[in-house]
């Protein structure tokens, strides 16, 4: 891939752009907006640069789950009290731009200075690429992800689960919570909602499924399967429950748990904590962690521990 | 498989699968779950430590895939003497959290799931030898602690959990820059890198400033003294007790182990910086009005004099803090106990309400007076075994500078330790606080004692403990 | 070269952020903040480690993706308690000595605290 150098510099004034609306933007619902097309712009990027996965993870979870949230947060906000949620209150002064500068400008000279050292590829990245073939993967990234640093993946999963259990503490004692901006009178909702749902669906399974060998996997999938779960959310299709269910929790926790079987199965046979166990194995548990990732994100959304059918 | 490395797997397995167990169980059945769990894991410990004792350290690579290509444990002494610590904390802490969360609160629920997810990421903090599976097992230590401060309602909990996150997260960005800039000058993300030269310093820089957030070393301490003092108690003692040492001991890891030579001129600035923060915790300590405040700053003055370890490495001066690291971490523990049962009875822990306690709470006063001992390193307490293998390693490298500070360290602990306890027993002719509530169990009081008599007695007994210390650190300089 | 444009683009991006992050009270706008720096160093993570095969380096990136996650799932939780103490404390703001004035609001007084009571 040989763009020429202008579109680099224009993609990335861009996104220094947008940067710029955020942080220093007036109104806080204007920044997250720019926020969502500062992830938008990222996932460009990480496409020039030839990370397919991580265009596909950024748009979807980066861009707009982080902005969902943000969005629903805004709105709890503005339904406790409209004109505290935006106010200002931002000293600009002297000093912070200086120290904004002089971190920008250390930045600067820890990027260029290790760029031009001399540079041989990663040890840890060849080995991957040479040992990737006796894996059966064609996916490096989900190599690392879930074969040679599966342990992290394990515990990045739980980090979910915490976020969530971890929102219940605060969600437990306060009021219902309602995201419903537009219900079914609305003619185009029910065509949005009946042909986004299932082109989502399709587009998680096959990103799970080509996750193996191509750009994709559980993570893209599961936030995907996440977007569709606000759509519901935000068309009233899906309303937020109150009463945990226990089937939510399963889902909650498959996941993380599949990801305990895969490092626990091999020592029932003999074998080292997380031996490779075969593709199967990777799409079992890549299957499970899509259904927890999809589940956690939207319930974080809606705010309550689980849901239930609206009217529809 | 080893058996050993087989039980590696247990420590961090355990907790993690009580957590699950205790999200899918409704509410009010997961606190029992979770005192099961709690009281499973340590069993872990004994036979590890059996190993440990006879080969040093216990490592384990997941899947077979040697580093670079994929993670390792390790399980070593220092490590293993932190898990006793979280161990022994986590146990005492039990009957404490119990009476406080009790199932008709509704936020009990997602506390006991929080406290072992919470177990876990501080067990695989002390295990982790590969520099971003340690990232994340401070993330989810961090978040579970936030999280779990938060379970306390009050404004000041919560803002002091928010003023942690937001702290917490930006020392994860300076870490995760640094660890970025040693994968791209050795190509590989493990602890111990042998044969390289010296670590490009500014990753080093980054890395520590990370962790000095996380460890709450002044001036990155600000987050601590609120997200203690307003956390419920079995939480404080949990977090006093453990969560900023994983982040300390991670500390001496990079700096032992990852940087091979660091520079003398920057052990020497962390050393000043450890002082500071000694001298400034103390004092700080000396002049809060709540018990909690004082316990929390005292705090943030040991992790300063434990930092002392950088400028005088050597073996000895490695014995004295890990030791140091162990009697601390079960005095604070106690303190933070007694304190929340204080604030039980009284209602809250403003000093004010403290004259008399002696007769109120005995038990409870006795147990700061112990723990206090163990802080000011009195002998035979256990703070003062670690106090005293500093003070020797010190003299014998002949820097005087930080033996005089370790002195100093003990008589400004004295100072506001002795405060407190002078209050205690002093009978005014009114007295302060015109109504009690009514008292916790009695167990929560003998756990909070037990530890302090722990830190204590295993003051007595300090050689088992100091020969596994013995072996000192990979890469210590002489 | 192209690298070199994407560093100045990283480092451009977290000056932004940490000076948003000191200028604003708002907590969403200090993690809107840190979201961005957040991604200013992901970028760089991808954009220094050399390539192989012409391919960026599978290890950072797989870092990357994993430091997506745990920032979200940060981000969810930030969220949740921020909604909690704007709720208990009616501004959404961690600096205790902030001039209510500056919010726009009158001087606390006795029945703007009774107004933000709980709701257990």
């Amino acid at each position: 891939m040989s763009a020429p150098l202008a579109v680099d510099v224009l993609l990335g004034l861009i996104l220094v752009g947008l940067a710029a609306q955020v942080a220093i933007g007036e109104h806080l619902f204007r920044a997250i907006v720019f926020y969502v097309a500062f992830g938008l712009s990222m996932s460009v990027i990480w496409a020039r640069l030839g990370a397919p996965d991580l265009a596909l993870a950024d748009a979807a979870i980066g861009a707009g789950l982080t902005g969902a949230l943000m969005m629903v947060a805004f709105r709890r906000l503005v339904e406790i009290d409209p004109k505290q949620a935006q106010a200002q209150a931002t000293r600009s002064s002297a000093l912070a731009v200086l120290i904004g500068v002089l971190a920008a400008g250390m930045v600067a000279t820890i990027g260029l200075t290790a760029l031009t050292l001399e540079q041989q590829p990663g040890r840890a990245g060849l080995q991957v690429m040479e040992t990737l073939g006796d894996t059966g993967l064609g996916n490096p990234i989900t190599g690392v992800l879930l074969v040679f640093r599966g342990f992290d993946t394990l515990i990045e999963m739980t980090v979910l689960l915490t976020a969530f259990v971890g929102s219940r503490v605060m969600t437990t004692r306060s009021r219902f919570y309602v995201a419903t901006i537009a219900g079914f009178q609305l003619p185009l909702v029910r065509t949005l909602v009946a042909v986004i749902l299932p082109l989502a669906a399709l587009i998680a399974m096959h990103l799970l499924w080509i996750g193996s060998d191509q750009p994709g996997g559980a993570f893209q999938a599961g936030s995907v399967l996440a977007g569709a779960g606000v759509l519901l959310l935000l068309t009233g299709t899906l309303l937020p429950a109150s009463k945990s269910r226990a089937l939510v929790r399963l889902a909650l926790v498959a996941g993380v748990a599949s990801l305990c079987v895969l490092v626990l199965a091999p020592m029932l046979r003999g074998q080292v904590a997380m031996a490779y166990l075969g593709r199967g194995s990777l799409l079992f548990a890549e299957a499970l962690m899509m259904v927890s990732i999809a589940t956690s994100l939207t319930l974080l959304f809606a705010g309550r521990p689980s849901l239930k059918v609206g009217r529809p | 498989m080893t058996p050993a490395a087989q039980l590696l797997i247990g420590l961090v397995f355990v907790p993690l699968s009580t957590a699950l167990v205790a999200v899918l169980l409704p509410p009010r059945r997961r606190r029992w779950a979770v005192v099961l769990g709690g009281l499973a894991w340590p069993c872990l410990l004994v036979p590890l430590s059996m190993a440990v004792a006879r080969e040093q350290s216990v490592v384990m690579v997941f899947g077979g895939w040697a580093p670079p290509l994929g993670i390792g444990w390790r399980l070593d002494a220092l490590g293993l003497v932190v898990l006793w610590v979280h161990a022994l904390a986590g146990i005492a802490a039990l009957p404490s959290a119990w009476r406080r969360f009790d199932p008709d609160l509704p936020e009990s629920g997602p506390f006991w799931s929080l406290w072992m997810i919470l177990a876990t990421g501080v067990n695989l903090a002390l295990l982790a030898a590969d520099l971003f599976n340690l990232y994340v097992a401070l993330e989810l230590t961090t978040l579970a602690a936030v999280a779990l401060i938060a379970t306390d309602d009050g404004i000041a909990a919560l803002a002091a959990a928010m003023r942690y996150l937001l702290l917490a997260v930006l020392g994860s960005l300076m870490y995760v820059l640094g660890v970025g800039l040693v994968y791209a000058q050795t190509g590989s993300l493990a602890m111990h890198q042998p044969g390289i030269e010296a670590l490009n310093n500014v990753a080093l820089v980054l890395m520590l400033t990370g962790l000095m957030v996380k460890a709450a070393i002044f001036p990155l301490h600000v987050w601590l003294p609120h997200a203690y003092s307003n956390a419920p108690g079995p939480v404080a003692a949990i977090m006093a007790a453990v969560v900023g040492k994983a982040a300390l001991v991670a500390f001496w890891r990079i700096w032992f182990e990852t940087a091979e030579a660091p520079p003398a001129q920057l052990a020497d600035f962390l050393g000043l910086i450890g002082a500071a923060a000694l001298v400034y915790g103390a004092i700080a300590a000396y002049l809060q009005p709540r018990l909690k405040m004082v316990i929390a700053y005292s705090s943030i003055s040991h992790f300063g004099f434990l930092l002392l370890l950088l400028p005088l490495a050597s073996q000895q001066a490695f014995q004295g803090a890990g030791f140091h690291l162990l009697a601390h971490g079960l005095a604070k523990a106690a303190m933070f106990l007694a304190a929340a049962n204080i604030v039980v009875v009284l209602g809250s822990d403003s000093i004010r309400h403290l004259p008399g306690l002696d007769k109120r709470m005995p038990l409870e006063a006795f147990t700061l007076a112990l723990a206090g001992v163990t802080l000011i390193g009195l002998p035979p307490s256990g703070g003062f075994t670690g106090k005293w293998m500093l003070l020797s390693a010190a003299w014998e490298t002949g820097g005087w500078f930080w033996l005089v500070l370790i002195v100093l360290s003990g008589l400004m602990s004295a100072a506001y330790v002795f405060r407190i306890l002078a209050l205690t027993c002093f009978h005014p002719a009114r007295r302060a606080v015109h109504h009690l509530h009514p008292r916790p169990p009695k167990i929560t009081s003998l756990a909070a004692l037990t530890l302090a008599l722990l830190a204590v007695v295993i003051g007595l007994y300090p050689h088992p403990v100091l020969d596994l210390l013995g072996a000192g650190m990979p890469g210590m300089v002489r | 070269m192209t690298s070199a444009v994407f560093v100045l683009v990283a480092a451009a991006i977290f000056g932004l952020g940490v000076h948003g992050l000191l200028v604003s009270a708002h907590i969403m706008r200090k993690l809107l903040a840190l979201n961005l720096m957040l991604s200013a160093l992901f970028l760089l993570l991808i954009v220094v480690p050399a390539t192989i095969d012409g391919r960026p380096d599978p290890v950072p990136q797989a870092l990357v993706l994993t430091g997506i996650v745990i920032a979200v799932s940060t981000t969810a939780f930030a969220l949740a308690l921020m909604v909690r103490l704007f709720r208990k404390q009616g501004h959404a703001s961690i600096h205790p000595d902030i001039d209510p004035r500056l919010l726009g609001r009158k001087a606390p007084s006795k029945a703007n605290k009774t107004a933000q009571g709980d709701d257990r």
